[in-house]
């Protein structure tokens, strides 16, 4: 029941749909959850995530009686009731889709221990798929309804641009991103070399062919 | 000064400059950290899931703490504290930096003090939140209180929702219901007796054994509380209808007291089932609940629990059971898996020891209470006070155990208030157990009380739509002769569904009166279900509201 997990959303819903779930548990059904998610992480921390998840009609219909309306859908990801702070929150069933989508801004999803930033995904059974700089693609499997169905989520998620030394260990993202401190702007950094390469120039005689 | 020496000069200047302006001299350097936070916290705490709130896994934080760092520079060693005035030592989180326009989401997960469990009522507390950072070469700190209510070990708050938030659902109403399984002990050493006694009586059953052994050992298990006379009394009357919190005995207190609601009733069979090694499940529908049983081949039973009122046989209240379970599964239920729910850490609290002879101290024995043996609830409650209970509370002398008395003349003598059942073909709703019985007329029912001044009556008709069903109520009432001074449209809720209610204003000839209505639709037939009662009579709405949070249909 870890809310703050890698499948953020769907975790936080299939919370509640569990006792839905339960109430069928006297006949053998198969469900399967299939999302995909892309995080683009700022330099802050901040996640800014799109979420699109796909559902067997079963599944949808116990949802869609869990969650009869989109408010109620909404009403989940308030802040006061949430583990995360959201900002921007925008979710809405996808009927056609079986579906749900969401795109929202995640306060503090990263959190800056000093030397380097942690982004808590949840759970042991994130994968590393493939990376390439700062984007990385996970994938997680997960049984769900004692073994009756099973989530499938595919993410990708984009780290600030000057992160480096990227792992992932135990469904954690661990990046550096040093802290610049301000003042330090590189523009001034130009002037001072540029001064310095032109006094070599007026000062050190030159060989002339 | 030739002219190297005037541009070197300016160079100079320029690369002093320009290093100095790096280095943050002009203003644009560290700049300071600039904290804007906000906190949530929960208004109460409830003793009986303390655990609950101490385990990360489970989500259930008791505070979240949001830190903004809205300056221009960063906020560094920041620490946030926390503690509960005398349940909760303060703890500490720590976090190194955070950037400009960062933010900080710090999740309280309190490790409360087991004296939590000694609460018999809510006790007002504070927690405290102390936030401290350094900026700009300055330490800061603010700290902020916020009131939290414990509860009592026994408080049961069915929704955390706001009443602004609830839709008023059922499933909202009840969204805090899987903390129900800290309500069920099939570890604690009373229950454990209690079953084991139930074995003892059955002739030794191994109920995780095979279902013949199982069905035997519950059998056991029913009988020897049929022997003492369990009985099921009814809930608050605000149980249901209003306040959506209630006092939830555990099943020790079942034992003891001999008596329980219904929730409190399908909490102890369940562990009882539980402590033989079978496993339980509770099922909630609108104004009832009761226990599933698994059976080792993987079967399921249904327990009316309630039944044990009417001392019926264990195989009679699992009849009555299958009939709950139909009438559960054509409405909004919810069913909780109380292993589960166990291994995911919504566990019971600890509970007080007790002397190990304790239940023949609570009179619990083989043979039944008193000279009641085999009586269950007939002689019990002819023991009772008179309130309606008493008068057909027999075959107390019936040794066999399986004495039939009591039933539903006799199950009231309790202390607490008495109900009647009146099942129809298509309906069934609670009554009190003094009043002359609902009477069907044929496309009405229509039951009237003592005073002649509240009545409560159901329409139905094949294929009526709910027009039809308001034309039939409000063409009835002109053909009375009483006046509809004001109607107001409202939702209302009944059987668990949401339905088109209308509150009337109401002249006769012989008063002022109210009428409440809810029309609606169900399996091809409409419905009105009325009661009506004198204008301002407070008590009388109550009970109408209380008669049809009973309803049930089927």
């Amino acid at each position: 029941m870890d809310m703050r997990t890698y499948i953020w959303v769907f975790a936080i819903l299939m919370l509640f749909i569990l006792p839905m779930a339960a109430a069928q548990g006297i006949k053998i059904e198969e469900y399967k959850v299939d999302g995909v998610m892309k995080v683009v992480v700022d330099e802050c921390g901040n996640a800014h995530v799109s979420e699109v998840w796909k559902f067997t009609p079963n599944l949808y219909l116990q949802m869609k009686q869990t969650y009869p309306t989109t408010y109620m859908l909404k009403r989940e990801f308030e802040n006061k009731r949430s583990d995360v702070e959201y900002r921007n929150m925008r979710i809405e069933w996808d009927d056609s889709n079986n579906g749900i989508k969401a795109d929202y801004t995640m306060l503090g999803a990263a959190v800056n221990h000093g030397s380097y930033w942690e982004l808590d995904l949840g759970g042991d059974d994130v994968t590393l798929s493939s990376s390439n700089g700062n984007t990385l693609v996970l994938t997680a499997v997960q049984p769900i309804f004692d073994g009756q169905g099973r989530v499938i989520e595919t993410a990708t998620v984009v780290l600030p641009n000057d992160a480096r030394n990227i792992r992932v260990e135990n469904g954690v993202i661990k990046y550096e991103l040093p802290y610049e401190e301000g003042g330090r702007n590189p523009l001034f950094l130009g002037i001072a070399g540029a001064a310095l390469i032109g006094l070599i120039l007026i000062n050190v005689p030159l060989k002339r062919g | 000064m030739n002219t190297r020496m005037v541009g070197s000069a300016a160079l100079v200047i320029l690369l002093i400059v320009s290093l100095i302006g790096y280095v943050g001299a002009f203003g644009g350097g560290p700049g300071e950290g600039k904290m804007d936070y906000k906190v949530y916290s929960k208004e109460e705490i409830m003793s009986g899931i303390y655990k609950v709130y101490g385990n990360p896994e489970l989500g259930f934080w008791v505070a979240k703490v949001v830190i903004h760092n809205s300056g221009d520079g960063p906020m560094t060693n920041i620490k946030v504290k926390y503690s509960i005035d005398n349940y909760a030592p303060e703890v500490e989180k720590e976090y190194p930096i955070l950037v400009p326009n960062g933010t900080i989401v710090d999740l309280y997960y309190p490790i409360l003090s087991s004296d939590v469990t000694k609460l018999s009522s809510a006790t007002p507390s504070n927690l405290r939140i102390k936030i401290t950072y350094e900026s700009g070469g300055k330490r800061h700190e603010e700290t902020t209180t916020k009131p939290i209510k414990i509860l009592g070990v026994n408080d049961f708050v069915f929704s955390s929702l706001s009443p602004e938030e609830s839709t008023g659902s059922f499933y909202d109403t009840f969204s805090n219901i899987p903390f129900l399984a800290a309500w069920v002990t099939p570890s604690d050493p009373v229950v454990r007796e209690f079953a084991d006694m139930g074995n003892k009586l059955a002739g030794g059953a191994g109920a995780s054994l095979s279902d013949e052994e199982a069905i035997k050992s519950l059998s056991g298990i029913w009988e020897l509380a049929v022997r003492n006379g369990f009985s099921y009394k009814t809930e608050a009357s605000d149980y249901w209808t209003g306040k959506f919190a209630e006092h939830i005995m555990y099943p020790r207190d079942v034992i003891r007291d001999k008596s329980g609601t219904c929730i409190d009733l399908a909490a102890w069979f369940a562990s009882l089932a539980m402590s033989q090694g079978l496993k339980a499940y509770i099922v909630l529908i609108p104004g009832h609940a009761f226990p599933l049983i698994e059976l080792p081949s993987g079967t399921i039973i249904p327990v009316e629990a309630t039944a044990i009122n009417d001392g019926v046989s264990f195989q009679e209240a699992v009849q009555a059971g299958v009939k709950t379970w139909q009438k559960a599964m054509s409405g909004p239920h919810t069913i909780i898996d109380i292993a589960e729910l166990h291994s995911e850490g919504i566990v019971p609290p600890e509970l007080p020891e007790l002397p190990a002879d304790v239940l023949s101290k609570w009179g619990i024995t083989l043979q039944g209470a008193g000279g009641n043996a085999g009586g269950n609830n007939g002689g019990n409650a002819g023991g009772g006070n008179a309130n309606n209970g008493g008068g057909n509370g027999g075959n107390g002398e019936n040794t066999d155990g399986n004495g039939n008395g009591g039933n539903n003349g006799g199950n009231n003598g309790g202390t607490q208030a008495q109900w009647s059942t009146y099942n129809g073909e298509y309906f069934s709703f609670d009554y009190p157990a003094g009043w002359d019985a609902p009477e069907d007329y044929g496309g009405y029912v229509y039951m009237l009380s003592p005073d002649g001044e509240f009545e409560f009556i159901v329409i139905y008709q094949q294929g009526a739509s709910v027009e039809d069903m308001v034309n039939a109520f409000e063409s009835g009432l002109d053909d009375a002769g009483v006046r509809i001074n004001a109607r107001q449209e409202a939702q209302g809720e009944i059987a668990g569904m949401s339905v088109y209610a209308v509150l009337y204003s109401l002249s006769t000839d012989y008063g002022d009166y109210a009428a409440v209505a809810r029309y609606f639709t169900a399996g091809g037939m409409g419905y009105a279900v009325i009661y009506d009662f004198p204008k301002d009579s407070q008590d009388y709405n109550q009970l109408g509201e209380y008669i049809v949070g009973t309803f049930r249909l089927g």
